[in-house]
C-alpha cells in the first residue's frame, strides 16, 4: 500500500496501537454489515437468482406482468404523495399556528400534534374502520350509511395523515420557530403587507424544511404495513402488504422478494434526496440573542381560521384515540355497545405470552440500540478513520428501508447456517436494534455536534484512553441523546410491525402483530383492548424514565459546554 | 532538556489543496522555561501546541519528550497537560471531581488522592468550591479549576492554549500573574499559546514569534522587543516607526545609513548583516524620540500634524520633510508642556535605539 505521507501511516499504526477503538470499529462494521446490508443484498439475490443458481428476471416479469401487482406499485407511490402533501400541510398549519400567532390553547394543539407518535401507528386504521366503515359509530350509528368507501386510498390516506404528521409538526415547528420575527418586521418594514410578508419571506425559507419533511412521510407512508394492511382491501392493493401476502399466503418467496426491491428503490432514492441534497439546504438565522418580537402575522380572521383549523384537525385525532379505549371497553362494537371488562380478560387469556414477550423483546433491544447509537455517533463525530462516511450510510441506511423489504431479507438471510436465527428471541431484538439506531445516532451526532470537543481532548491529557473518554465524559454529556433514543426505541419496539411480522414465531410473539390478527378476524374490541394495554405500558414506560431522570442524573450538563 | 521539537512540519490537505501550518519548526524547551508562542491568528502556534499535546501528528519532524521520542504517541501516554480555551471542564463533575478525573484514572489511593487535591486546591485558590459544579463558579474561579486539573497530574510539560482569552481584560492582569506565580513555584515547564502581546511580554521566559507558519525570532521578551531580527517581529510587537534608506559603512556594531530623501544620516546599532550601498530598515520606537537633546545623536525634523494628550503620555505625528510620518510619545507631559500643531519641532533619539536590520 502506499501511503500519500507519514501521516497517514502514522494515524492508521495509531488505530492500531488502540486495539479496543480498533475492535469496536471492526465489530460495528461487521455489525452493520451482517444485519443491515446483507439482509438488503439477500432480497436482491432472491429475486434475481432462481433455485438453479442462475441469473434469472422472472420473478420481476411475473409480478409486472399481473395488473394487480402494476397496481400495487401505482397505489403506494399515489398513497406516499399524498400523505406526504397532506401530512406536511397539516404539520404546516399546526407549527405556523403556534408559532406565528397569540391564538389561545398552545400547549393543548402542542400536545396533541406530537401525541400520536408513541401511539402504535396503525391505531388510526382500526379507529377509522370503528368510526366510518360497516358498523361505523359516525356513518352507520350516526348517518346509517352502510357503504362509506373507507377501504381503499381515501381511507388509509386519513389513517397515515393522522399517525405520520407529527413527524411533520415536530421537524417544522423547529424551522418556523427558528425564523426570526424580526424578519418579518423588516418586510413589513419595508411596505409588504402580511401575505406578502408570508409568501416572500416565511414561505421561501420553510421550502427546505416542507422539502424535507415531504420526503421524510414519503417513505413513511412507502414503508407502512400496519395500516395498508387493515385498510386497503382487496380493491386497493400496495406494495407492502402484497409483499406479505406473496410469501405468507402464496409461499412465493421470489416473488415477494421482487415486490420488496420495488418498494425500495422509491424509498432509498427518496432517501437519497433528503440526507444529500435537500438536508444540505438550510437557511439558519441563529443570531444568538434572542429576539422578542410582537406577534403580528396574521389579521384576526385568519388567526381565528387557523384556529379552527388546529381544532377540527386536533378533535379528529382526539376522536381517533378516544375511540379506541371506548371501544375496549364495550362488548361488540357497533352491535353491543354494553360496557364490560371481558376484553381485558380475553386479552390476559390469549394474548399474555405475546404481552411477556414484546416486553421482553423491547427491554432487552432498547438499551443495546440506544447505546449502539451513541457510540456510532462518537465514532462519526469523533474519530478519523478509513469507511467512516460507509458507516455512516449503512448506518442510517435502516432508517429508509421499509420494514417488509427488511423482514424478508431477515427471514432470507437467517434461516441457513451460519447465522440460523428463525423462530428465536435473537432476530427479533437485532432487528429492532438495528432499525431504530438510526434515531440514537442522529440525536448524539447532533448534541456531541454541540459539546465543545476540547472537553475530551482534555481527558486524553489526563491519561483517559478512547474507552475512558466514551464512558466517564462523552457518555455522560450526551445522556439526553442517549434517553431519547432509549425513548423511540422502546416505543418503536413496542409498536413494530411491518419487519417483525415476518419473524414472530409461535413462541416469540407480539401484541401488535395480535392485534393485527384480532381485528383481520373482525374482534375489534379484543384490538382496542389490547391496543389500550399497549398505549398504557408505553405511557408507564415514559412516565418512570422521567421520574427517574428528575431524580437521579443531573441533565444540567448540557447547558455549561463551553463554547463549542 | 525537557521538550525538543525537531523540524516539526504540518500541513493539512483539504480537497487537494495543501496548507502548511507549520514550516520547520526547531526549538529546545528547557526545564521550568516558560515559553510562549505568539502570533496572528492562522501563524500555526495553536496546530504547534496540538502536535506536542498529541491531537495532531506531525506531516514530518519528531517531537522528543525528556529524550524519549513521543511524535506518535497518543495524547493520554504522553504525561503532558493542557489548559484549554474554553476551559473544557467536566460539566458534569464537581471541581473536586474534575481535580481527581486523572488521578483516577491513575488509580491512586484514597488518602494520596485527597492530600493531592487539598493541596491543589490551596495552591490556586479554590478553598471552599470544591462541591460546586463548573456552571456555579466565574470564568476566574474555572480557569483555576482548568489549571488544578491539570497540574495535579504532575505533568512533564503544561501546554496553555490562550487560557486568559474569555476572561474580562482586569482578570486577565489577574490571572496573568496567578499563572506565572504557579508556574514558578512548581516550576513546570511550560508552553504558552497566544495572540496577545502584553501577556506574553509579562509572563514568558522565551517567546517564539511566529508567523504564517514559520518562526519569525525566538528570544526574551526584552530580545524580542529591543532587539527584532525582521520587520514583522519589529511591527507585531509594540509600536514602531519605520525609516528605509541605505547602508552607508559598517563599524562592528554601528551602522550608518543615509535615511533616503530627507538626506539625514542616521547612526545606528547592527541587528542584521549589513552589506554598505545595500538598502536597511532603521526600527525605531516611538518612545525612543525626545524633544530634548542630551546625549542623543541623532535627529529627525518635522511639522507637529496632530497629538493626543492620554494623561500619562501624549502620543503625536510629525510629517518629515520627505513627506514620511513618524510617531513619538513623550511621558510626563505635565512638565513639559503640549505639542503645538503645525510647529516645525525637532527630536533627538540614541544611537543604541537606532535598530538596523536588513529589508
Amino acid at each position: 500500500m502506499a501511503f500519500r505521507s507519514e501521516e497517514t501511516r502514522n494515524r492508521l499504526l495509531n488505530l492500531l496501537k488502540d486495539p479496543v477503538l480498533l475492535l469496536t470499529i471492526i465489530i460495528i462494521f461487521a455489525a452493520l454489515a451482517i444485519f443491515i446490508v446483507y439482509p438488503i443484498f439477500k432480497v436482491f439475490s432472491a429475486s434475481l437468482i432462481d433455485k438453479n443458481g442462475q441469473f434469472d428476471l422472472s420473478a420481476y416479469t411475473k409480478a409486472f406482468s399481473n395488473r394487480y401487482m402494476r397496481q400495487g406499485f401505482f397505489n403506494s407511490l399515489l398513497v406516499a404523495g399524498l400523505t406526504a402533501f397532506f401530512g406536511m400541510l397539516i404539520g404546516y398549519i399546526f407549527a405556523y399556528t403556534i408559532n406565528r400567532t397569540d391564538i389561545p390553547l398552545k400547549g393543548f394543539f402542542r400536545t396533541v400534534a406530537v401525541l400520536p407518535i408513541v401511539f402504535p401507528p396503525f391505531i388510526g386504521a382500526l379507529s377509522i374502520i370503528m368510526l366510518f366503515g360497516f358498523n361505523g359509530f359516525i356513518t352507520a350509528g350516526i348517518f346509517g350509511i352502510r357503504n362509506f368507501p373507507v377501504y381503499g386510498l381515501w381511507g388509509l390516506m386519513m389513517a397515515q395523515v393522522v399517525c405520520f404528521f407529527p413527524v411533520a409538526f415536530i421537524t417544522l415547528d423547529g424551522v418556523i420557530g427558528t425564523i426570526s420575527p424580526t424578519l418579518e418586521d423588516a418586510a413589513f418594514n419595508l411596505g409588504a403587507n402580511r401575505w406578502q410578508a408570508f409568501r416572500k419571506v416565511i414561505l421561501p425559507m420553510s421550502i427546505p424544511g416542507i422539502a424535507s419533511t415531504m420526503l421524510v412521510l414519503f417513505i413513511e407512508s412507502l414503508a407502512d404495513f400496519g395500516n395498508p394492511l387493515i385498510l386497503a382491501g382487496s380493491k386497493f392493493p400496495v406494495l407492502s402488504v402484497q409483499a406479505y401476502l406473496q410469501i405468507t399466503g402464496m409461499y412465493d418467496t421470489r416473488g415477494g422478494a421482487a415486490l420488496a426491491v420495488w418498494l425500495l428503490f422509491p424509498s432509498i432514492v427518496a432517501f437519497i434526496i433528503q440526507k444529500y441534497w435537500v438536508g444540505k439546504k438550510k437557511y439558519v438565522t441563529v443570531t444568538g440573542k434572542p429576539t422578542t418580537s410582537v406577534l403580528k402575522s396574521v389579521n384576526r380572521p385568519v388567526k381565528w381560521l387557523l384556529f379552527s383549523l388546529c381544532m377540527l384537525m386536533a378533535a379528529f385525532t382526539l376522536a381517533i384515540y378516544a375511540t379506541i379505549f371506548w371501544g375496549a371497553f364495550v362488548k361488540a362494537w357497533g352491535m353491543n355497545n354494553t360496557l364490560t371488562l371481558e376484553n381485558f380478560r380475553y386479552v390476559f387469556d390469549v394474548g399474555l405470552e405475546a404481552i411477556k414477550d414484546t416486553l421482553i423483546i423491547a427491554f432487552t433491544s432498547t438499551p443495546i440500540s440506544a447505546l449502539l447509537g451513541m457510540v456510532i455517533a462518537f465514532l462519526l463525530v469523533r474519530k478519523i478513520f478509513p469507511g467512516r462516511r460507509l458507516m455512516e450510510f449503512t448506518s442510517l441506511l435502516s432508517f429508509a428501508v421499509p420494514g417488509t423489504v427488511i423482514g424478508i431479507g431477515y427471514i432470507l438471510a437467517f434461516n441457513t447456517k451460519p447465522f440460523l436465527l428463525t423462530g428465536t428471541l435473537a432476530i427479533l431484538v437485532l432487528n429492532f436494534v438495528f432499525r431504530y439506531v438510526p434515531v440514537g445516532i442522529q440525536s448524539g451526532v447532533a448534541l456531541l455536534n454541540q459539546v465543545d470537543p476540547a472537553i475530551e481532548e482534555a481527558a486524553y491529557t489526563l491519561g483517559a484512553d478512547n474507552r475512558q473518554v466514551f464512558t466517564r465524559v462523552t457518555l455522560p454529556l450526551i445522556v439526553p441523546a442517549f434517553f431519547s433514543a432509549l425513548v423511540f426505541a422502546f416505543v418503536r419496539a413496542m409498536t413494530a410491525i411491518s419487519a417483525a411480522i415476518f419473524l414472530v414465531s409461535a413462541r416469540w410473539n407480539l401484541i401488535t402483530v395480535q392485534i393485527l390478527s384480532q381485528s383481520d378476524s373482525g374482534r375489534l374490541s379484543e384490538a382496542c383492548a389490547f391496543s389500550v394495554i399497549l398505549i398504557a405500558m408505553i405511557m408507564a414506560f415514559i412516565l418512570v424514565l422521567k421520574i427517574f431522570l428528575k431524580n437521579k442524573v443531573s441533565l444540567s450538563g448540557s447547558e455549561s459546554m463551553g463554547q463549542g | 532538556m525537557s521538550l525538543i521539537l525537531k523540524n516539526v512540519r504540518k500541513v493539512f490537505t483539504s480537497y487537494s489543496v495543501e496548507t502548511v501550518a507549520v514550516d520547520n519548526f526547531d526549538q529546545v524547551i528547557e526545564k521550568g522555561q516558560l515559553v510562549t508562542l505568539l502570533g496572528p491568528s492562522g501563524c500555526g502556534k495553536t496546530t504547534t501546541l496540538r502536535i506536542i499535546a498529541g491531537f495532531e501528528i506531525p506531516t514530518s519532524g519528531r517531537v522528543l519528550l525528556e529524550e524519549r521520542d513521543v511524535t506518535n504517541l497518543p495524547p493520554n501516554k504522553r504525561n503532558i497537560s493542557m489548559v484549554f480555551q474554553s476551559y473544557a471542564l467536566f460539566p458534569h463533575l464537581t471541581v473536586e471531581e474534575n481535580i481527581a478525573f486523572g488521578l483516577k484514572l491513575k488509580r491512586l489511593d484514597r488518602s494520596e488522592m485527597r492530600r493531592k487535591i487539598v493541596e491543589m486546591t490551596d495552591l490556586v485558590g479554590l478553598k471552599g468550591l470544591e462541591k460546586r459544579r463548573p456552571d456555579q463558579l466565574s470564568g476566574g474561579q474555572q480557569q483555576r479549576v482548568a489549571l488544578a486539573r491539570s497540574l495535579v497530574m504532575e505533568p512533564s510539560v503544561l501546554l496553555f492554549d490562550e487560557p486568559l482569552s474569555n476572561l474580562d481584560a482586569k482578570l486577565r492582569e489577574t490571572m496573568r500573574l496567578e499563572i506565572r506565580r504557579i508556574q514558578q513555584e512548581v516550576n513546570i515547564t511550560s508552553v504558552y499559546v497566544t495572540h496577545d502581546q502584553v501577556e506574553a511580554m509579562s509572563i514568558s521566559d522565551v517567546i517564539v514569534v511566529m508567523n504564517q507558519g514559520k518562526v519569525m525570532q525566538i528570544g526574551s521578551p526584552f530580545d524580542i522587543y529591543a532587539r527584532p531580527e525582521n520587520s514583522f517581529v519589529a511591527d507585531f510587537i509594540g509600536r514602531v516607526n519605520f525609516i528605509d534608506g541605505t547602508v552607508e559603512s559598517v563599524d562592528g556594531d554601528t551602522v550608518v545609513v543615509s535615511a533616503g530623501a530627507t538626506g539625514n544620516k542616521i547612526i545606528g546599532k547592527r541587528g542584521t548583516e549589513l552589506v554598505p550601498g545595500k538598502p536597511a530598515r532603521v526600527v525605531l520606537r516611538p518612545e525612543s524620540l525626545s524633544d530634548r537633546k542630551e546625549e542623543r545623536i541623532n535627529s529627525l525634523s518635522g511639522k507637529v500634524l496632530k497629538y493626543v494628550f492620554l494623561g500619562s503620555n501624549v502620543e503625536y505625528e510629525l510629517e518629515l520633510s520627505d513627506g514620511r510620518k513618524i510617531n513619538a510619545v513623550t511621558y510626563n507631559p505635565v512638565e513639559r508642556k503640549l505639542p503645538v500643531v503645525g510647529r516645525e519641532t525637532e527630536l533627538y533619539f540614541s544611537r543604541e535605539s537606532a535598530w538596523v536590520i536588513r529589508v
